[in-house]
């Protein structure tokens, strides 16, 4: 009764329990800015469903959620379009710089050691930065809110080095002026990494809108938001078309779910400060991290496994 | 004339007494399925299969219900490094049933000591046949492990079992008596066509009974859905990214006009 059979899956699972699993997707991807796979891909083959088909449909459900989340930041103004289809091309060239890439660091063997343990150094640096440099943010203005407003932040290095690039641009929904082409190397070099990491990318997407980008982080989930619909409307048309690995019955029970947490994500998300927004996110890709090096480090219950999965 | 149907009777009768057991005409196993085949529709979790039939009274029953053989390559971990647990490579798995359920009225291993041993082995029951029937590519130094952990990962999808004790005995009448057992048909078990065999034992004399084919069909939601998606890819793909938009569309309304209402 309360089960449905997934077709292309080829296995039965509990209606609510995905509907469920969407919801909480949906919910981080609305607070966030992230597409969630992290979470969902693991989670849907601990429920027997076969890697590839978990991590297609779960791109097919983001379209939903992300389409969701997209539109409820967009009537709050946090959606910078300009930005999002320049991190989206750049994005659409690294993704595919990044399959030949990982071809060639596969060929060359020991790929897989490499992958995992630079995504996880890289999860537990990004984490732990974003961490600190929160908690002091918020420490600051708990302290001294009106010294740390007046005191001029001295210029670094990289700001002066982002003043020289060419073709300087307003972009008004972010409140800056940057080089057009930062956006596109910067989306380019993120679409490289998802690419050879195996993931959607928002989880390196947004700490480069905030630190390098140096958008407001209101801004960085819903144009993150943004940028993911089209990646992940490609790759469900993609994995379809080539793969048949999208089964629809269960990506319209989790973005049943997840469309639904992304709306109720996005209100949660209004009413949190950038910082608290960031030190959450922080905690999350820290406890992502742990959860990966507990993978690594403790035996598995099956030492065989089937092909397609991380 | 009257003479020769005698004697003529006289040796059918003694060829019959004769006879060994296993050929009496007498005692066959019948088996039958109830259902006999197996819908997977939109709401399906698995189905439970009742198998039944008339075998000799003082037999036990072994059920099989088994796949078509094929080769599977795995992903096997090991440890890198001497610390982390990663892939390492892969291991095919040659001549595999795709799966192997086994349904006894007695444990197999008491059956197995009973029996007849050359004529057992023939049958080729149990695991421990399935590793000696099965190749493993490349050879590993530790098959014993290797088969363990294959064994595993398929006793988790629920497609290798072994369930001593599931068949049952009604009362027997004269030299025959009903068997039954029910086979859960796990919702992991793909659309195809499986061979149910129901083997009758008596102590070391091993009668072989009969079999039946069981088939799982997709139908209605279901069946749509997968000839779509691999008939009809592009066109399945659109549509599924289409209706997601149109999801997320529809909630974004909802929790407008909801938010208008403030």
């Amino acid at each position: 009764m309360w089960h449905m059979y997934l077709p292309i899956a080829g296995n039965s699972v509990n209606i609510l329990l995905i509907f469920g699993l969407g919801g909480v997707v949906g919910l981080l991807s609305g607070i966030f800015g992230v597409g969630g796979g992290f979470l969902m891909t693991p989670l849907l083959m601990m429920f027997g469903i076969p890697a590839t088909v978990a991590a297609a449909s779960d791109s097919n459900q983001i379209v939903g959620a992300s389409t969701s989340g997209t539109l409820a930041h967009w009537r709050l103004g946090n959606v910078d379009f300009k930005m999002g289809f320049l991190l989206l091309i750049g994005g659409v060239l690294g993704g595919t710089l990044g399959v030949q890439i990982i071809k060639v660091l596969r060929a060359l063997g020991n790929a897989d050691f490499l992958i995992t343990v630079t995504y996880v150094l890289m999860l537990g640096g990004v984490g732990s930065y974003m961490f600190i440099e929160s908690l002091q943010a918020l420490k600051k203005k708990d302290d001294a809110p009106a010294a740390a407003a007046a005191t001029p932040k001295k210029e670094s290095t990289y700001a002066r080095l982002l003043k020289k690039l060419p073709m300087q641009t307003r972009f008004v929904k972010s409140g800056i002026e940057i080089s057009l082409l930062l956006p596109l190397i910067l989306g380019t070099l993120v679409g490289v990494l998802a690419a050879i990491m195996g993931v959607g990318g928002g989880f390196i997407m947004v700490p480069v809108m905030v630190y390098l980008l140096r958008m407001p982080m209101h801004v960085v989930v819903g144009t993150s938001l943004f940028q993911i619909l089209f990646t992940c409307v490609n790759v469900t048309i993609m994995q379809s078309w080539s793969n048949h690995t999208v089964d629809f019955v269960l990506a319209l029970l989790l973005l049943l779910g997840s469309t639904l947490g992304a709306q109720l994500g996005t209100r949660l998300s209004k009413k949190l400060k950038g910082d608290q927004l960031k030190i959450l996110l922080a905690s999350l890709v820290l406890l992502v991290c742990v959860k990966m090096m507990a993978d690594l480090l403790l035996p598995p219950d099956i030492l065989l496994s089937y092909k397609g999965g991380h | 004339m009257s003479q020769k149907i005698i004697i003529t009777l006289f040796f059918l009768f003694a060829a019959l007494v004769c006879l060994p057991p296993a050929l009496r005409a007498e005692q066959p196993v019948t088996v039958n399925l109830e259902p006999a085949s197996v819908n997977i529709s939109a709401f399906y979790n698995g189905t439970d299969v009742t198998v039944h039939g008339q075998a000799p009274a003082d037999a036990e029953i072994l059920i099989r219900l088994t796949g078509t053989r094929h080769d599977v390559t795995l992903k096997k971990k090991g440890k890198v490094g001497g610390l982390l647990w990663m892939n390492v490579g892969e291991v095919t798995f040659e001549n595999v049933p795709s799966v192997y359920l086994l349904y006894t009225s007695k444990g197999l291993g008491e059956m197995a000591a009973a029996a007849n041993h050359n004529r057992w082995d023939s049958l080729g029951l149990g695991f421990e046949a399935i590793k000696q029937e099965m190749q493993v590519l490349p050879t590993p130094n530790d098959k014993e492990v290797v088969f363990k952990e294959f064994m595993k990962l398929k006793n988790h999808e629920e497609l290798y079992n072994l369930d001593p004790d599931a068949v049952r005995f009604e009362s027997a009448h004269g030299a025959m008596k009903t068997y039954t057992a029910t086979i859960h048909v796990p919702s992991k078990l793909k659309p195809g066509t499986y061979q149910v065999d129901v083997i009758a034992v008596n102590g070391d004399e091993i009668i072989e009974g009969g079999s039946q084919q069981l088939k799982l069909t997709q139908i209605g939601f279901p069946a749509f859905l997968s000839s779509m998606a691999f008939g009809r890819a592009l066109v399945y793909g659109i549509m599924s990214v289409v209706i997601a938009i149109f999801a997320g569309l529809g909630m974004s309304m909802v929790f407008r006009s909801k938010g208008g209402a403030h």
